[in-house]
C-alpha cells in the first residue's frame, strides 16, 4: 500500500490537497502538522510511501530540514516542496538537499494532480 | 500551410519558448505548462497535411518534457527543449530551412534517445515502443556522422543516409508498397541472396571456433553488406534493415571496437534466420509482391533490430564530446561548433573545448577517464569455458559445504547455548549461501543455446519435408541448469520434427483452410513457479481426439464405453504410451516407432512434466515442465510417522491447523471420503502416511495439513509435526528405490546428520488418488 504524505501546519491547506487527491481517486493520504510529526510518520511508514508533498514553512521543524532529514533514509521517493513566491530562493537549497521539485501556493488543482500523476499513479 | 496557420503554430512555439526561458530547477508548474503548451501544439499540426516528421518530433518534445520531473534527466532535457524550441522558431520565421532544421534535430538524436532511454511511455503501445528503434535509426546516421568528422575523415555510410527518424507501426502503411514488380529480379535476387547466406554460414560457423580472423570477419560482412545493397534496390525494405541492422554489428567487429563474442555470433545467427524465413516468403509466393506481402506482414524485424541496437549500445564506447555534452559540461550548440571546428582543424575534440574554454581541463580528463573505463569494460568481457564434470563436482561439494555448514551450527547451538560464536555462524552461512547461489549460477545456462540449435533442425526438417515453417522463439534468455538443458535437447527436438511432419499442413493445404502459406512454431521459455515452462506451439492441423480414442480402444488400452468419458487431458495423455502414433504412414523424419513415450521418459528422468493439448485444424501445444536445478531446493520439512519428508515450499499453497470437528465425510462411489470447507471449496483430506507407508503419531486434537494445488485440484495432507522451512541439498537415491517410490525425488541429510526423504509432488499427488 503505498502513500502519499502531505505535510503543512495549515489545516486548511492539508484538507484541500487530501480532497483533491481523494477526488483524483488517490486514496491512500497520510497526514502530519508539521516537520517532526512528517518525520516520525515517514519513519514508521518506511518503504511505503510513494511520494512527499512538504510546505516550507512549518513549525518545530521546517520543511528544508525535512527534506534533509528524509532523505538520510530514502534516497529515491520524490519529494515536492510547496512554497510561496517569496520563499522561492529557499528551493534551490531544497533540491540540494534532495528535494525533486517544488509548486508555488496557491496552485490550480488540475496542474496539481498532472504533476502528482508523473510520481504516482492512484 | 496557410499564413493563418503558420501565425497559430508561431504563437504556440513562441510561448513555448518562453515558458523554456523562465524556467528553474524543479518548478513542477511550470513543467505542466510546458507539456500543456507542447500538446496544444500538436493538435494544431495534427489538422495539417504532410506535417508527419514535425509532428512526430512534437511528440519527442513532449516525452521529453515528461522527464524534466526527474532530477537528473532534467538539466538534458531542458537543454534539449530550448535547443529544439529555438530552432523550430527560426524554422516557422524562415530564417532556417527545412533541411537545415531537419540536420540540427538529427544531430541531436543520440540526447534524444539519451534523456528518453528508460522512459515508459504512457501507454506502452507498439507505436512508442518501435519509434525508439527508429529513433536509433536516426541515431545510427547521427552518429556515424559525429565519429567521421572527429576521426576528421569524412563519414564512409552513405546510403540510406538523410533521412530523418521515421515512424513504423509494425509496419506501416504502404511499407511494402515499393516492391519492384519484377519475378525475374527477384528471382535473381533470392538466388544471389541464399548464396551469400550460405557464406556468411560457412563464415560464421568458422569463427566460433577463430573469432578474431580478419579475413572471415571481412566476408561476412561484405555478404550483408551486398544483401542489403540489392534488397534497397528492389524495395524489399524488410530485408535491406535487417541486413543493414546486422551490418552495423559487424562494421563494428571489422574496425575491432567489438570482440565477436558468443553471444554476438548467435544474434548474427538469428538474423539469419529471420532473413532466411523472408527469402522463403518470396519463393513460396513466386515472386509476387502483392502475395509476398502476406508472408512478409507475419514476420517480425523490429524486435531483432532493436534487440540488435540495444546490444550495440552496450558495446559502443561513446565520444569524448558526447560525454561532455552529457554530464552536462558543455551544451549541445557547444558540441556542434566543436564538430565543426574539428572538421576544420582536424584537432581532438578535447583540445578544443579547451582552447574555446567551452570546458575546463578537469572537464576534458573527467571524461577522458569515464571513456577509458568504458573500454575497459568493454574488452573485459569474456567468457571462461568450464568442463561439465568440473562444475558438477563443484554444484556437488558446495552442496557438502551447505549441509556440513549447518550441522556445525547445530552442534554449535546445543553445545554453548544461542549466543556463543552467533556472529561467526551466521557469518559462516552468508559466505556458505554466497557461494551455493554463485555455482548454481554458473550451472545455469541460457536456454538460447539449445533453442539456436533448434532452429537449425527445424530448418533442416522443413526443407527435408518441403514445407515452410517460421520458428518464433520467445524467452531465449531463460536459465536452466546445464544438465536439465542437456537432457530436454533430445525431446524438443523430437517434438519440432514431429510438429513440422504430422503437424504444419503443406502450403496448399494450409491455403485451402485460410492459413498462411508459411506455417508457425512457437518455441517459448519461462519461469513459472519455482520451475520452467516451456511450450512448443504449432499452428497445424492438430490431434483429432477422437482419433487418438479410436486407437487407444483398438490397442486396448480402453474400453470404448469408457473412451467416451475421457478428458481431453486424459485422452492426450495416451499419445505418451509407447507404440502410440495415430499417423498411418511412417515418415523417415519422425517415424520409426520413437515415439513421444521415449520423450516422456527422457523427461521423466529430470522429474520434468509434459502434457499436450490441441484443437483440430487449428494448433497443438506441448507443454513441459522442468524443475530449475536438481540439486538445491527450498523444503518444507515434516514427520510423518518415524521419518521426516521434506515437500518442496513452492508447492505448498498453505499450511492448515485442522480441528477435527471441521472434518466432513462425504460418501462417493469409492466409499466415504474426508474433506474439509476452506476459502470457499471442498477440499479432499487425505493422509501422507498412506503413501510412505507409515504409522500415525500425530495429536488427536490438532491435525497438521498442509495445503497443496497441482492441476487445478486441491488437496490437503495431513502429516505429523511440521518441523519447518529450510534448505535442502538433494541427494540422489538408488534408481531401483527411485522407480518403487515415485513419490520421492531424492533424499537429503539435516544438520543433526539424520537423513529424510524429498517428495516429488506429481508422483506423491497421483499416488495419494
Amino acid at each position: 500500500m503505498k502513500h502519499i504524505l502531505i505535510a503543512d501546519d495549515s489545516d486548511v491547506i492539508r484538507s484541500i490537497v487530501e480532497q483533491t487527491l481523494r477526488l483524483h481517486k488517490y486514496e491512500n493520504i497520510l497526514k502530519a502538522f508539521d516537520g517532526q510529526d512528517a518525520l516520525e510518520k515517514a519513519r514508521a511508514n518506511k518503504g511505503h510511501i510513494a511520494l512527499y508533498v512538504l510546505d516550507v514553512n512549518m513549525p518545530r521543524m521546517d520543511g528544508l530540514t525535512l527534506v534533509k532529514e528524509l532523505r538520510s533514509f530514502d534516497a529515491t521517493t520524490p519529494i515536492i516542496m510547496l512554497t510561496t513566491e517569496t520563499d522561492k530562493s529557499k528551493m534551490l537549497t531544497a533540491r540540494d538537499y534532495g528535494a525533486t521539485g517544488w509548486i508555488i501556493k496557491p496552485f490550480q488543482a488540475e496542474k496539481f494532480i498532472k504533476i502528482v500523476e508523473m510520481y504516482v499513479k492512484p | 500551410m496557410t499564413i493563418e496557420k503558420k501565425s497559430a503554430l508561431r504563437t504556440q512555439v513562441n510561448a513555448l519558448n518562453s515558458l523554456l526561458a523562465g524556467y528553474e530547477p524543479g518548478d513542477l508548474l511550470k513543467g505542466v505548462d510546458i507539456r500543456d503548451t507542447l500538446s496544444s501544439l500538436k493538435k494544431e499540426m495534427e489538422s495539417l497535411p504532410r506535417m508527419e516528421k514535425l509532428l512526430q518530433l512534437t511528440h519527442h518534445l513532449i516525452r521529453v518534457a515528461e522527464t524534466l520531473a526527474d532530477p537528473e534527466k532534467e538539466p538534458h532535457a531542458m537543454n534539449l527543449l530550448r535547443s529544439t524550441g529555438k530552432d523550430y522558431e527560426a524554422f516557422l520565421a524562415g530564417s532556417l530551412s527545412a533541411k537545415e532544421f531537419s540536420e540540427r534535430i538529427r544531430a541531436r538524436s543520440s540526447l534524444f534517445k539519451q534523456v528518453l532511454r528508460g522512459q515508459k511511455a504512457p501507454t506502452v503501445s507498439r507505436r512508442d515502443q518501435v519509434e525508439v528503434y527508429t529513433e536509433s535509426g536516426g541515431l545510427k546516421s547521427a552518429e556515424s556522422e559525429a565519429r567521421g568528422t572527429e576521426k576528421g575523415k569524412p563519414s564512409k555510410n552513405a546510403d540510406g543516409e538523410g533521412s530523418p527518424p521515421e515512424v513504423h507501426t509494425g509496419y506501416e502503411e504502404g511499407y511494402f508498397d515499393g516492391i519492384v514488380e519484377d519475378e525475374k529480379l527477384l528471382s535473381q535476387f533470392y538466388s544471389e541472396a541464399r548464396e551469400h547466406l550460405e557464406e556468411a554460414q560457412s563464415a560464421l560457423v568458422e569463427l566460433e571456433y577463430d573469432p578474431t580472423n580478419k579475413e572471415l570477419i571481412n566476408n561476412l560482412f561484405r555478404n550483408f553488406h551486398t544483401i542489403k545493397g540489392s534488397s534497397a534496390f528492389l524495395g524489399l525494405r524488410n530485408v535491406e534493415e535487417l541486413s543493414h541492422a546486422i551490418e552495423d554489428l559487424l562494421a563494428l567487429v571489422r574496425e575491432g571496437k567489438i570482440f565477436l563474442t558468443k553471444e554476438l555470433i548467435d544474434l548474427v545467427f538469428h538474423g539469419m534466420e529471420i532473413l532466411r524465413n523472408l527469402l522463403e516468403g518470396m519463393q513460396i509466393n513466386e515472386f509476387r509482391p502483392r502475395d509476398m506481402k502476406k508472408s512478409f506482414q507475419i514476420i517480425e524485424i523490429f524486435p531483432y533490430i532493436g534487440l540488435m541496437r540495444r546490444v550495440l549500445e552496450q558495446y559502443k564506447y561513446r565520444k569524448i564530446g558526447e560525454i561532455l555534452a552529457e554530464e552536462g559540461k558543455i551544451t549541445l550548440q557547444d558540441l556542434q561548433h566543436l564538430l565543426k571546428r574539428q572538421q576544420e582543424t582536424e584537432k581532438k575534440i578535447g583540445e578544443l573545448a579547451v582552447e574555446e574554454k567551452i570546458a575546463t581541463t578537469e572537464d576534458v580528463l573527467e571524461a577522458l577517464k569515464k571513456q577509458k573505463s568504458q573500454v575497459a569494460k568493454v574488452k573485459r568481457l569474456g567468457y571462461v569455458k568450464v568442463s561439465n564434470e568440473k562444475l558438477n563436482t563443484l554444484i556437488d561439494i558446495v552442496g557438502e559445504l551447505v549441509i556440513n555448514q549447518s550441522m556445525l551450527k547445530q552442534e554449535l547451538l546445543e553445545r554453548s547455548g544461542v549466543d556463543r560464536g552467533e556472529r561467526n555462524i551466521s557469518q559462516l552461512e552468508t559466505i556458505t549461501t554466497t557461494i551455493k547461489n554463485l555455482v548454481l549460477s554458473m550451472g545455469m545456462t541460457p536456454i538460447s543455446e539449445i533453442f539456436t540449435k533448434l532452429r537449425v533442425v527445424a530448418r533442416n526438417t522443413a526443407e527435408e519435408l518441403g514445407k515452410s515453417v517460421y520458428l518464433e522463439m520467445r524467452g531465449e534468455d531463460t536459465e536452466l541448469d546445464r544438465n536439465v538443458i542437456e537432457t530436454i535437447y533430445d525431446p524438443l527436438i523430437h517434438i519440432i520434427r514431429n510438429s513440422i511432419d504430422h503437424g504444419i499442413e503443406d502450403a496448399e493445404e494450409r491455403q485451402r483452410k485460410g492459413k498462411d502459406k508459411v506455417g508457425r512454431i512457437i518455441l517459448a521459455a519461462e519461469h513459472k513457479g519455482s520451475g520452467i515452462e516451456i511450450i512448443i506451439e504449432d499452428d497445424g492441423k492438430g490431434i483429432d481426439p477422437e482419433l487418438v480414442k479410436a486407437k487407444a480402444v483398438e490397442l486396448g488400452l480402453v474400453k470404448k464405453e469408457e473412451a467416451e468419458e475421457l478428458s481431453l487431458k486424459d485422452t492426450y495423455g495416451f499419445l505418451f504410451l509407447p507404440g502410440f502414433s495415430t499417423s498411418s504412414a511412417v515418415t523417415t523424419v519422425s517415424g520409426r516407432g520413437v515415439g513421444l513415450d521415449v520423450v516422456k521418459k527422457n523427461l521423466d528422468s529430470i522429474h520434468g512434466r509434459v502434457e499436450v493439448i490441441s484443437e483440430k485444424d487449428r494448433f497443438t501445444r506441448f507443454i513441459i515442465r522442468l524443475p530449475l536445478t536438481l540439486a538445491i531446493i527450498e523444503g518444507f520439512v515434516t514427520r510423518v510417522g518415524e521419518n521426516k519428508y521434506v515437500f518442496p515450499f513452492s508447492a505448498i499453497e498453505e499450511i492448515k491447523v485442522i480441528d477435527p470437528a471441521e472434518i466432513l465425510a462425504s460418501e462417493n462411489g469409492n466409499g466415504s471420503e474426508a474433506l474439509i470447507y476452506h476459502r470457499g471449496m471442498h477440499i479432499p483430506v487425505l493422509k501422507a502416511h498412506k503413501v510412505f507407508k507409515e504409522e500415525e503419531k500425530g495429536r488427536e486434537d490438532r491435525i497438521l495439513s498442509l495445503l497443496f494445488s497441482l492441476d487445478q485440484t486441491r488437496y490437503c495432507v495431513v502429516v505429523d509435526d511440521l518441523m519447518g522451512k529450510q534448505e535442502i541439498v538433494i541427494k540422489n537415491l538408488s534408481d531401483t528405490l527411485l522407480q518403487e517410490c515415485p513419490y520421492f525425488s531424492g533424499g537429503t541429510i539435516f544438520g543433526d546428520g539424520s537423513i529424510g526423504f524429498v517428495v516429488d509432488m506429481q508422483g506423491f499427488l497421483e499416488a495419494l488418488k
